[in-house]
């Protein structure tokens, strides 16, 4: 079953404060968490959260397709090093 | 022949079918090294490697494999002798890139440079997945790194220059500044 729409999405109150703060004062820094659960709100559209992926915070942007999605989906925590090659691109 | 002519591009893992056909595991973004004609070299170091030539290549759906065939390798027991070779490309094959796409060879080593004051601060190591690319930036000091690599971050990349300059937020390039929540 679904979560409940009358609770709305889970957002970690300490990451969603701090988010909102610094929105009211046009702030940017990096903000660490582990909230890897939090969902990703429009609030944080701009920011760069770091995190946690079980041994290390990696940075992550949020931009608008990632609305909706969890902080964890975009920080893997197993790192596949099968197939490492220089052969890759990059996209900005 | 000499090391940084020739670029990785997959790993043969087993023999396709009884006419010669090889699987590859791609250890690079371009299909199309694995699927366009033309030569590569095969073989288990780059020093023993021969030059072959690609006939056809193929992706298998849903796996993360390619079946290619090679001039010369018309048998299974040919393409089996092949299995556990690694596969390399000619470097000077520039991939074709979509615009805001950069090849990581190009990117490693560039100098980065912070745009606010215009200090160097390292140069560019790897590039890793997470969310976004991120750049993965090797610091004067000898630490590491990782910086998204979006605009908003990372808003000039002269590749003719090698120059990279990153607009750091607190936190960023040294993480204890940062926030926690």
């Amino acid at each position: 079953m679904g979560r409940s729409l009358k609770k709305g999405v889970f957002v970690a109150d300490h990451l969603l404060r701090k988010i909102e703060t610094m929105n009211s004062k046009n702030e940017k820094r990096v903000i660490k968490t582990w909230s890897r659960a939090s969902t990703i709100v429009p609030q944080m559209i701009g920011h760069t959260i770091a995190v946690h992926n079980g041994k290390e915070h990696l940075p992550v942007y949020v931009t608008e397709q990632m609305v909706g999605q969890k902080l964890g989906e975009f920080v893997p925590t197993r790192v596949f090093k099968g197939h490492a090659g220089k052969d890759k691109k990059g996209k900005r | 022949m000499p090391m940084q002519q020739w670029l990785e591009i997959g790993k043969v893992v087993a023999a396709q079918g009884l006419r010669g056909e090889v699987r590859v595991q791609p250890a690079t973004d371009f299909a199309e090294r694995l699927t366009r004609p033309g030569v590569r070299l095969v073989g288990r170091s780059l020093d023993d490697g021969r030059v072959l030539r690609l006939q056809s290549g193929r992706a298998i759906p849903g796996k993360e494999l390619f079946v290619c065939r090679f001039e010369g390798i018309e048998e299974r027991n040919a393409a089996e002798n092949l299995v556990g070779s690694t596969l390399w490309s000619d470097a000077a094959e520039r991939p074709v890139l979509a615009a805001g796409e950069f090849w990581l060879p190009d990117l490693m080593g560039a100098r980065v440079f912070r745009q606010d004051t215009g200090e160097a601060i390292g140069e560019v190591s790897d590039m890793t997945r997470a969310g976004n690319d991120l750049l993965v930036i090797r610091l004067s000091g000898g630490q590491t790194v990782m910086v998204p690599f979006v605009h908003a971050l990372v808003p000039v990349v002269d590749l003719e220059a090698g120059r990279i300059e990153v607009a750091p937020i607190p936190g960023l390039l040294d993480p204890a500044e940062a926030d926690e929540a």
